[in-house]
């Protein structure tokens, strides 16, 4: 009996304690003001590009009901994305990590990112966390990065394919040349024999011991097979470069399978 | 630790040699039970004979009759008799049961006591007082505090979801986070976690429960009969059970010389499941034997929906299918042992075996490209999770004078492998490759239990409850240490019966345990895998706790159908070493926790009432419940973020005064005799009053109601059978934690149809169909761990399976 009185006590208290004490649960917002280079929005994501050795400056607005906390911009590689799926670019040069203590109820941010010379090229994202005193985490702001290199990207010319081909058909590359600017030291050149949903039936790889100290490679009576079961579709080839730089290019040709 | 394992050893080969029947080891054995029996020397046997009747005087056949402490078994024969020979003097309890007949329970003193006259009562109602085989005095529901429900293995042929925790999910009360499909664990009244305890035939589960993404390691194939106790429990199931308690319970014993065969077929259309399960079972004159062998493998899941939100991104779901969330199990169990009248000895050796893909876009942020169709829905690529569980439990139950002990001992060993790319978190190429987490989990558990009956009013239980835990850890996250935890309990628990209309219950427990953490460290690596520095992310630390617990309850019958219960008690719960010394992102939960080594054992006040209507054609149970804690631990949200790249904010266990209060209200009502209509809600209400809202991970209001037509016989070979229809409605949760996604009300309808084909108590096939999600809705699921992405949950799903009993 005692213990239901206890009980009936603290339910009492505890309720009435739960009305004194409203609790924020507002979120605070990040908003993009502007970028130099300046950013392009589509498909609701922002889009910027800049070159290795030069700056990038966002100016971002954050804000808050009550009391503004922290911000936190956030860096790094998203090569996943375009390596044609397959993911073989290596892993990041460059990243970049700062909390900002933040105060009042509005603020503005300009950091000016450095990227450096010897940056990897590609693709990163730069993400812009926010938090109020109380804990609560605004959406967060996310800027898709190019970064590009000094010299630049390999140039792929000569891929010719018959326009229609057949099963069993055996489709040669021939004349099919890369060519850097610099150098391709360190790189990787693939190419791909793709289905209709860009799935690999094979994949020909000229590895970096190959490439070291060239700065073209022409390809000649590189062959591919048609599967003699191949549905019909449009079948490509796709040629994917990398550059001593990290640079990275591609080509992609079509061919129809009736 | 030594001794455990040199005990263990030495049972199996005991037990196995014994239940095979060489007569060389025969000897021995005899040698031991003889060392075992204390009761030994009195020679003295007697008979428990008797006739089984209806109510109009004619004798039923095939009344199974068992005797709770010992697990021997009869059958009553064509003129309703049984006999039960060579059993000692001592107390007992008796039971008779028989489908379509209410279960009888009485207690036999022997010698005064030989032969029984039991009269059963027909009903249509099959859950009718039931015996509650994990209430500690092993009593019906009437004559305890509190009540337990019991899912029967017809519930679970009827209603088998995707996991055990999916399949009682709709008993009120009861929820389940999920992660997809295959990964489930239990919620009871808003706790869950740590704060639940599941017990698998009397020892408790103890995989790596900490994780919201963690699964409960149990085949639900292999589970017959489930007892759930909603509420503190941890009197005698230990610290964990705060919340209430899952219980798995030993299968039904056969009678003597009686093999049974069994094979189940399973096929889910929403995630394309194949799977078998066979089991066989057998008892020839108490020497019983059970194997059951469980294979499933099933694709990624459909959902309704071609694409999903989040933050300010579309992103795209290949043919509303999500993308990597395939899996297998593979689980197998052998069990033998001994029926005997001085007790029994039972030895099972199970493995489970679950390998299943994590959503492809759930490591970090998803990226369309993540999401793109690599061609394969069956396949399982990274991120995935890759989880064994052996155990080994051995139950014993002696007769001591005319008193009862009971020994229960486990070695379980959890070995959890999660992989996932290190290149997604950008720690570098790591030497482990893709292995985030490898967790290696030993526990030895020790239950002793010694049962008093004092006289026809009083009972008392004394138990003695140990654990030895050890933790290895590896991978290239870190979450948890590798840690040493020894947790010691004793109890004492009383039931007094001063009439036939109430029941009082007592009982007091307390708890030592002692916790070593080493040190927790992560390594970091350069691209070619040179070893950079090794940052150390939680010291070593030693803590010794103490705590105890007691509660008292009531049950009493104002009226022969109307029964009130009535529990008051205070409980606690000790800091899991997560709690106490995580510090780190786990790609699992999406989140960097951090743990605090000062956390004090949790402790509250916990209080229910039960007020329950039964009649012949309908009953009710409304149960209200109030939870308070001084210190309820949880994993707050901080103002800071962590100074690590791609790392979000910091969470933080803390402690925080809260309380939960709800209630579950369930009816079912027989209108006639082949129409049964049930309807059921419960509902949560979760306070923290340091901060002022509500706490995580609270499931919303639902409802339940289903309409049920079934008939026992068709024809001569076709019968019972069934259909029926159901609605869950569960209401918008808006009640949630800072920076927790609240989540919409949604409708969902189920159709179950099924019917049994065979000779009358035979049942040789039965065929069950269910389709859930009948109408293809698009939810979220507030208690799933996708819900973080915006993933809606699983959608039509068409769940055929067949029974075939040889």
């Amino acid at each position: 009996m005692k213990k239901l009185i206890i009980i009936s006590v603290i339910v009492v208290f505890a309720c009435g304690k739960d009305e004194n004490k409203p609790a924020d649960t507002t979120k605070p917002t990040t908003k993009l003001l502007f970028t130099s280079p300046a950013y392009e929005e589509h498909d609701n994501e922002y889009h910027a590009d800049v070159e290795a050795g030069n700056t990038f400056t966002i100016n971002v607005k954050i804000s808050d009901n009550q009391q503004l906390k922290q911000l936190k911009i956030d860096a790094h590689h998203n090569f996943d994305d375009h390596t044609h799926a397959h993911g073989r670019a290596e892993l990041t040069k460059w990243t970049f990590n700062k909390i900002y203590e933040l105060a009042g109820t509005e603020q503005t941010i300009s950091p000016v990112l450095t990227i450096p010379t010897d940056a990897v090229a590609g693709p990163y994202h730069i993400d812009m966390h926010a938090l109020d005193a109380s804990g609560n985490e605004a959406d967060f702001v996310e800027i898709a990065l190019y970064i590009s290199n000094i010299p630049e990207q390999a140039s792929v010319t000569g891929l010719n394919v018959p326009a229609v081909i057949t099963n069993g058909q055996v489709i040669t590359l021939s004349g099919l040349t890369i060519a850097d600017n610099k150098d391709l030291t360190g790189g990787k050149i693939e190419i791909l024999f793709e289905d209709p949903n860009h799935k690999a039936i094979a994949d020909k790889d000229i590895e970096s011991a190959d490439l070291k100290g060239v700065k073209s490679v022409v390809v000649q009576n590189f062959t591919f097979t048609v599967p003699a079961n191949a549905a019909s579709g449009i079948y490509h080839i796709y040629v994917w470069v990398k550059d001593a730089d990290g640079n990275i290019s591609d080509a992609e040709a079509e061919m129809r399978l009736n | 630790m030594y001794f455990l394992q040199q005990y263990i050893n030495s049972y199996i080969t005991y037990i196995c040699l014994k239940t095979l029947g060489k007569t060389k080891i025969r000897h021995i054995a005899n040698v031991l039970v003889f060392l075992l029996s204390i009761d030994a020397h009195s020679q003295a046997v007697y008979s428990i004979g008797g006739i089984v009747l209806t109510t109009d005087g004619k004798p039923i056949p095939n009344v199974v009759l068992h005797i709770h402490e010992n697990m021997l078994a009869v059958q009553t024969d064509s003129t309703g008799k049984f006999i039960f020979n060579h059993i000692k003097p001592g107390h007992y309890h008796l039971h008779a049961e028989l489908l379509g007949y209410k279960s009888y329970e009485t207690h036999i003193d022997l010698p005064e006591l030989t032969y029984l006259y039991i009269t059963l009562y027909q009903t249509t109602k099959y859950l009718d007082e039931v015996v509650i085989e994990s209430a500690p005095l092993k009593t019906t529901n009437a004559q305890n505090s509190f009540k337990t429900d019991k899912i029967t293995q017809q519930y679970f042929e009827r209603n088998s979801s995707n996991t055990l925790m999916n399949t009682l999910e709709m008993i009120p009360g009861i929820s389940a986070i999920n992660m997809g499909i295959g990964v489930s664990k239990p919620v009871i009244r808003g706790l869950s976690m740590s704060n639940i305890a599941v017990t698998d035939n009397g020892i408790k589960q103890e995989g790596q429960q900490w994780g919201s993404d963690h699964g409960l390691e149990i085949d639900q194939y292999s589970v017959d009969e489930v007892e759930i106790l909603k509420g503190p429990s941890a009197l005698m199931y230990g610290s964990d059970a705060i919340g209430g308690v899952i219980n798995i319970i030993q299968p039904k014993i056969l009678h003597s010389n009686v093999y049974e065969t069994k094979i189940m077929g399973i096929y889910r259309s929403n995630n394309d499941t194949y799977g078998v399960s066979a089991g066989a079972n057998g008892n020839k004159n108490g020497n019983i034997f059970r194997v059951r062998l469980t294979g499933l493998q099933y694709a990624d899941y459909k959902v309704p929906a071609a694409q999903f939100n989040y933050n300010r991104y579309t992103l795209p779901i290949y043919e509303g299918r999500l993308k990597n969330t395939a899996g297998n199990e593979v689980n197998a169990s052998v069990m033998c042992g001994l029926n005997r009248s001085w007790g029994y000895s039972h030895l099972t050796v199970s493995n489970y075996h679950q390998n299943t893909g994590i959503f492809a876009g759930a490591a970090g942020i998803p990226r369309s490209y993540q999401l793109t169709h690599d061609g394969n829905f069956r396949d399982i690529s990274l991120p995935n999770q890759n989880v064994n569980h052996f155990k080994i439990i051995i139950n014993n139950s002696l007769k001591i004078r005319h008193n009862w002990l009971t020994h229960d001992a486990g070695y379980q060993y959890n070995l959890r492998n999660e992989y996932s790319k290190p290149e997604a978190f950008l720690i570098g190429l790591h030497p482990l490759g893709n292995l985030a987490l490898n967790l290696r989990l030993h526990t030895f558990t020790n239950n002793i239990r010694y049962f008093i009956n004092i006289n026809e009013k009083i009972e008392v239980l004394t138990g003695l409850q140990t654990s030895q835990q050890i933790n290895n850890t590896n991978g290239y996250e870190y979450v948890i240490p590798n840690f040493l935890n020894i947790q010691t309990g004793a109890y004492f628990i009383a039931k007094y019966k001063p009439n036939i209309r109430l029941t009082y219950n007592f009982g007091i427990r307390y708890d030592a345990g002692y916790a070593y953490m080493q040190a927790g460290k992560v390594n970091y690596y350069d691209n070619v895998g040179t070893l950079l520095n090794t940052e150390i992310r939680s010291y070593a630390f030693s803590r010794l706790y103490h705590n105890w617990a007691s509660a008292v309850g009531l049950s009493y019958f104002i009226h022969s159908q109307v029964n009130i219960k009535i529990n008051i008690g205070k409980s606690f719960r000790l800091p899991t070493p997560q709690e106490l010394s995580a510090n780190g992102y786990h790609h699992g939960t999406f989140r960097y926790e951090k743990g605090d080594s000062s956390l004090s054992p949790m402790s509250g006040y916990q209080a229910d009432v039960g007020l329950y209507y039964d009649n012949k054609k309908y009953n009710s149970g409304f149960t209200p419940f109030f939870n308070y804690f001084a210190n309820y631990i949880y994993s707050k949200a901080t103002a800071s973020f962590v100074n690590k790249l791609d790392v979000g904010q910091l969470y933080q266990f803390s402690q925080s005064e809260a309380y939960f209060w709800g209630a579950e209200w369930q009816n079912e009502y027989y209108i006639h005799k082949h129409f049964t209509l049930r309807a059921n809600t419960d509902y949560v209400y979760a306070h923290n009053l340091s901060t002022g809202l509500p706490l995580p991970f609270i499931p919303p209001f639902s409802v339940f109601a289903e309409v049920e037509y079934s008939t026992p016989i068709a024809t001569k070979y076709l019968h019972k059978c069934y259909a029926k229809y159901s609605i869950s409605a569960y209401e918008s949760q808006q009640r949630v934690d800072r920076n927790e996604k609240p989540t919409q009300g949604y409708i969902l309808m189920h159709l179950g149809l099924g019917i049994y084909v065979g000779k009358q108590y035979k049942d040789r096939i039965g065929i069950h169909l269910q389709i859930q999600n009948l109408a293809d809705v698009l939810y979220i699921n507030h208690l799933s761990r996708y819900k973080l992405l915006n993933l809606p949950e699983q959608g039509r799903n068409v769940v055929f399976n067949i029974v075939v009993k040889m």
